[in-house]
């Protein structure tokens, strides 16, 4: 399906900045099963100079600086994505121990990122909360697939999903206390704990298409960026899993980025010099595109990408 | 001389007996060297040895390597011990050593190039991904895999074990910590024993230095700049990132001195930004950059990994060279070293246990007071469970349970002794020497030398810099004849006054101008003590008359509450009262004289000098800072030894404070002096005269004020306050007359040939002025010079008469002037520090939103 991604972030400032400093990571990437169609930056005031980087992981983000004297800083980003329109099944996995030896013999790309999925990061330190939680839900022999589902739904079910009761520095021992959180924080969780348990856990960032319903319950996290996990499965790659809705995600998700944590993918930041106080606003929207069969999808796609993104 | 107590070296007592001694060979004859030198020493009484030893300290103290300055003595803040004995490493030795040393670089230098491009080591499994991956110098946004990577400064921990071989104790690979002392040690020692210094052939080590040069200005373009990025004066090395850039003759800079536009990096100066090509760095790979990630949030070049990564600037050594110090990577190295260089490891590391492989975890854990633990991301600091409480050992059994991957665990290894000088003995130590090396064209080069630490340390233990023992120099001997290198003595003088125009930090101009204005408080305030002091002395202080209100003279009692007003150190002797303060001063001028905590008080002023030239200590040259030691000696003693009393009867002791106050004084003026003679006159030295000139002015229109705005002139008085300013004779010369005041007035205020008047003051500041970058061009007056230009045609204007009429005895016409000219120098201040200072401005992060709200 395709769908229509417009993310404004506004930077307004009570005096004037100097300089300053940004780092976006916003751009769709594309995925085995997405494609980023197209994807455009328009930042006001317009900017010397947008650098395109990749990351270690396969994100790309722009950097760019300011050094003219501004009082506010607009940064749009368009894109036009389409999602796959199935979830396809989720595979018999192996155990988890067996999954670990499996990925060790990789010896490619993804057993890199998996491997540094395993260990403690940024915003998940090793902590002995994690493995309170894991004693919570004892594996029961479960394949790791299977084993992350359950976690997705324990969460789900034993958290209280709470607008505005975390801000990035929550440590998830607060989360945990409380049982109360917002997306990223059940991300971190799960993910804290499934390394724990030995199952390389990614952070994913993304958007989720929230329908005006008739009839139709209204998803929580409405038309903002949204953040999940994905777990390794040695055999079959990277499978996703929404904690904050109990589902895996499907055509109404966008993936912008993965990394360990929100660390690694921050959406926006930056550094700016002068302006005093500063007030951020964000919005997001998305919406469908008009419908296109699935098959006039492939080919010049990547070549419009790349012309928007350099 | 003295044979009972010589130096008793063959019965040099051991620390165990089984530990490697460096004085001998393997089959236990002593060394050729180090027999020599030790007949020369052993022939040495002790009191030669005693002057030696003292020799040394001072010449330590007067490079600044004993530095200390009164806030830091508290702390860690120690002297640098270096011994009179070298330490010697004999020509084979050092060849073998040598050839290992090389060796170890170029598998870590290898080793760099696969973790931060293909990580094919890793995706092999010759390296466990989690060994790299959990170490917080794995620099995930230094990975790219189409770079070419260079190691092109390697140094190392060595020591040798009891059977004698070379073992390494600890990789340092991000910049080499502690060479500075090992130069320094070097000028010392070779100038202290000349003669020992030349016979035993000693390798010279300018050589590499010179080394150093060449392969950054390979790197540089023309016409940019190198600069050498260290920590500030608060690290307890700044000593030597100061000295070394001396040495280098590289620009001095702090990562505030540095800002990053469009991908390049450029230094913030008094003249506008200047781009630097090259960046030497001494600071920590995870506090350059905050928009990294993984990095301190409050420290750093906001953009220069990515001003990295676009080839903006070339950094040294490379981003992410800290993931090489893991001393985990022992268990990894044998079998790189193989596989890498098709060698076998030379050198071994110390036998270590990687805490996240299950069976070495295992094999730990059952045998842990056996074993030293360490942090894989600390350097050095170990933990022993033969000295830990049954608490600290579970709490580290917990971390350990935690982030496995992140503990190491190490054999006790013994290091090699040798003698060192405890007082006139020698007694043995124990010894780690670090060694540096260089990449250049024709592979590593290893510094024929390195800083020789000494330690007690029992049981493989290892002590933090902070406790150890003291130094050494390291001398590698030659068989051949020794080459001269003149680099040594050449550089050191280039350096001496490498203030290059237009290249001054605005951090540096602005140290320079506090350094001017806290000489010039320095001075103000020793300069009113000891009038006040003076006038309680005079013979005539009682007879001359009584002030009403206070019961003591007017003139006394007018110099105090100056000195409250100039020193900004209200209430004392002013204010609710303040007249019974006045009648009973003493405990009000022994906190002006000894309290360190009081702000204005002498050596809290004397504090301030010391720290605001702490950070440009590249920039002095020795015999300045020889007078700011000589500064800091007095303030120590001055909080050292508080006068017990200060009864006016006790005249010794008002004489002793007097003279001390002389002493401190004469030190003043030669680091003026000095400070005039030897900065070229560039903008430093602008900067710095600038903020004297403005502190006078400030300084002098209180005094007047406060002196003078009564309608009460004691010839006592106006003769103390001519002498406060140094102007007795200046006032006789021109005047040939009885003191009076409105003479006075009009030679400390109107008489532009009176260098100490505001009209003098003002006029010399226009002067500097036009002469700052950025303004030698300038055609109108600016709001700087039209501040200077509005005080001075006050000043000219004023009618002495008419500043005297007084109503209700008070000379309004004269407080409001001098109100005026009081407040210019701070409206000045501010406006030098927006236009040259401050494109200093702090940053901020942006705040972030987190998803899902």
């Amino acid at each position: 399906m395709k769908l229509h991604v417009r993310h404004r972030t506004h930077y307004a400032y009570s005096g004037y900045a100097s300089q300053s400093h940004n780092h976006i990571c916003l751009q769709p990437r594309s995925t085995a099963g997405q494609q980023c169609l197209h994807s455009h930056l328009v930042v006001t005031p317009e900017p010397d100079n947008v650098q395109y980087e990749t990351d270690v992981f396969g994100n790309t983000s722009a950097r760019f600086s300011l050094s003219q004297r501004h009082s506010e800083c607009d940064i749009v980003v368009s894109s036009l994505v389409d999602t796959p329109n199935t979830v396809p099944p989720l595979p018999d996995s192996m155990g988890i121990a067996e999954n670990r030896n499996a990925l060790s013999q990789l010896k490619n790309q993804s057993m890199l990122m998996a491997e540094d999925c395993l260990l403690a990061s940024p915003y998940i330190p090793a902590t002995a909360v994690l493995d309170e939680l894991l004693g919570e839900l004892p594996t029961n022999d479960r394949g790791v697939l299977a084993y992350a589902q359950a976690m997705m739904s324990h969460i789900y079910e034993t958290f209280e999903y709470t607008a505005g009761f975390s801000t990035l520095i929550t440590p998830l021992s607060k989360i945990y206390a409380a049982r109360k959180g917002v997306c990223q924080d059940f991300a971190h969780l799960a993910i804290g704990a499934l390394r724990r348990r030995g199952i390389p856990a990614r952070y994913v960032s993304g958007y989720l298409e929230t329908l005006p319903p008739p009839g139709q319950e209204k998803l929580q996290g409405a038309d903002a960026s949204h953040a999940w996990f994905s777990v390794f499965d040695a055999q079959h790659g990277w499978f996703d899993f929404d904690p904050t809705n109990n589902k895996r995600p499907d055509r109404q998700y966008i993936t912008i980025a993965w990394g360990r944590d929100y660390a690694d993918v921050t959406p926006t930041k930056g550094v700016v010099y002068g302006g005093g106080e500063h007030t951020l606003t964000v919005e997001v929207d998305v919406t469908r595109a008009s419908e296109t069969p699935q098959s006039e999808l492939s080919g010049s796609a990547t070549t419009e990408r790349s012309d928007t993104w350099g | 001389m003295n044979t009972s107590n010589q130096p008793q070296v063959n019965q040099m007592h051991k620390l165990d007996g089984s530990q490697h001694d460096e004085t001998r060979a393997s089959d236990g004859s002593p060394l050729p060297t180090w027999q020599a030198i030790d007949s020369q020493l052993s022939a040495f009484s002790d009191i030669q040895i005693e002057r030696r030893q003292t020799e040394i300290a001072r010449q330590l103290r007067a490079n600044g390597v004993a530095y200390s300055s009164l806030a830091e003595v508290s702390s860690s803040a120690r002297p640098w011990n270096l011994d009179l004995a070298p330490f010697v490493i004999e020509p084979d030795d050092w060849a073998k050593l040598s050839l290992a040393l090389k060796q170890r670089a170029r598998l870590k230098r290898a080793l760099f190039q696969d973790i931060y491009t293909q990580q094919s080591l890793i995706k092999e499994g010759l390296i466990p991904a989690s060994m790299i991956y959990a170490h917080s110098g794995y620099l995930r946004d230094a990975v790219n895999p189409s770079q070419a990577l260079d190691l092109p400064l390697f140094s190392t921990d060595v020591s040798r074990s009891p059977s004698g071989d070379w073992y390494v104790v600890d990789d340092i690979c991000q910049y080499p910590i502690g060479i500075g002392y090992a130069v320094e040690n070097r000028l010392v020692l070779s100038r202290t024993i000349p003669t020992l210094f030349r016979q035993a052939r000693v390798v010279r080590l300018a050589g590499y230095f010179r080394q150093i040069q060449q392969e950054i200005s390979k790197l540089t373009e023309t016409d940019d700049r190198c600069v050498m990025l260290a920590y500030g004066p608060s690290h307890r090395h700044y000593f030597e990132f100061a000295y070394l850039a001396k040495y280098l003759g590289y620009t001095l800079v702090q990562t505030d001195d540095l800002t990053v536009r469009d991908g390049r990096v450029y230094l913030k100066t008094v003249s506008g930004l200047r781009r630097v090509s090259v960046i030497l760095r001494f600071i920590n790979d995870t506090e350059l950059d905050p928009m990294a990630v993984g990095q301190s949030q409050s420290h750093g070049i906001t953009g220069l990994f990515q001003a990295v990564r676009s080839g903006g600037v070339k950094i040294l050594n490379p981003l992410g060279a800290g993931v090489l110090d893991n001393p985990a990577l022992n268990v990894c190295l044998p079998e790189l070293c193989q596989h890498l260089l098709g060698e076998s490891l030379l050198m071994q590391g110390p036998p270590t246990y990687w805490l996240g492989n299950p069976e070495h975890r295992a094999h730990v854990l059952a045998n842990t007071s056996d074993l030293l633990f360490r942090n894989v991301d600390s350097l050095g600091q170990l933990f022993d469970p033969r000295h830990m409480t049954p608490e600290e050992l579970s709490q580290l059994t917990t971390q350990i349970a935690l982030t496995p991957e992140t503990y190491v665990a190490q054999e006790r290894l013994d290091r090699s002794i040798v003698p060192a000088f405890v007082g006139s003995q020698l007694i043995a130590q124990q010894v780690t020497v670090r060694a540096y090396l260089i990449e250049t064209e024709d592979g590593y080069s290893t510094m024929p030398g390195g800083l020789c630490l000494l330690d007690n340390a029992e049981d493989g233990r290892r002590p933090s810099f902070d406790s150890l023992l003291g130094s050494k120099d390291t001398w590698v001997v030659t068989q051949g004849r020794v080459q001269p290198v003149s680099l040594l003595s050449q550089s050191e003088t280039q350096a001496q006054f490498s203030v290059i125009d237009g290249e001054m930090p605005s951090r540096v101009a602005e140290n320079l101008f506090w350094m001017g204005r806290n000489a010039e408080r320095c001075e103000n305030c020793i300069r009113l003590l000891r009038s006040i002091f003076r006038t309680m002395q005079h013979d005539d202080v009682m007879s001359l008359g009584i002030d009403n209100d206070t019961g003591v003279n007017p003139a006394l009692s007018a110099i105090m509450r100056a000195t409250t007003q100039a020193t900004r150190t209200l209430p004392g002797f002013s204010g609710r009262g303040g007249q019974k303060r006045i009648q009973q001063p003493e405990k009000e001028l022994l906190s002006l004289l000894h309290d360190p905590q009081r702000p204005g008080s002498l050596p809290s002023s004397l504090n301030q000098l010391q720290s605001s030239a702490a950070s440009i200590r590249d920039r002095v040259s020795d015999e300045l800072l020889q007078v700011l030691n000589d500064l800091d000696d007095i303030s120590i003693e001055l909080v050292a030894n508080v006068s017990p009393h200060l009864f006016t009867e006790d005249a010794d002791l008002l004489k002793q404070i007097s003279n001390q106050l002389d002493r401190a004084l004469v030190s003043l003026a030669a680091y003026a002096g000095l400070a005039h003679e030897n900065f070229t006159h560039s903008d430093g030295w602008r900067f710095m005269m600038l903020g004297r000139r403005l502190e006078r002015i400030n300084h002098t229109s209180v005094i007047l004020k406060t002196m003078l705005s009564r309608d009460r002139d004691d010839p006592l008085l106006l003769e103390t306050l001519l002498k406060l300013f140094d102007s007795v004779m200046t006032y006789r010369s021109r005047y040939r007359s009885q003191i009076d005041v409105a003479l006075v007035l009009e030679l400390m205020l109107k008489d532009e040939m009176n260098p100490r008047s505001i009209a003098y003051m003002l006029k010399d500041i226009d002067r500097h002025l036009a002469k700052l970058p950025g303004r030698r061009a300038l055609a109108q007056a600016d709001a700087l010079s039209r501040l200077t230009i509005s005080g001075l045609s006050r000043v000219q204007l004023a009618d002495p008469r008419n500043l005297l009429t007084a109503r209700k005895s008070a000379r309004q016409n004269l407080a409001r002037l001098l109100s005026v000219i009081e407040y210019l120098p701070e409206q000045m201040a501010d406006l030098l520090s927006a236009n040259y200072f401050s494109h200093v401005e702090a940053g901020q992060q942006l705040s972030e939103l987190s998803p899902d709200t």
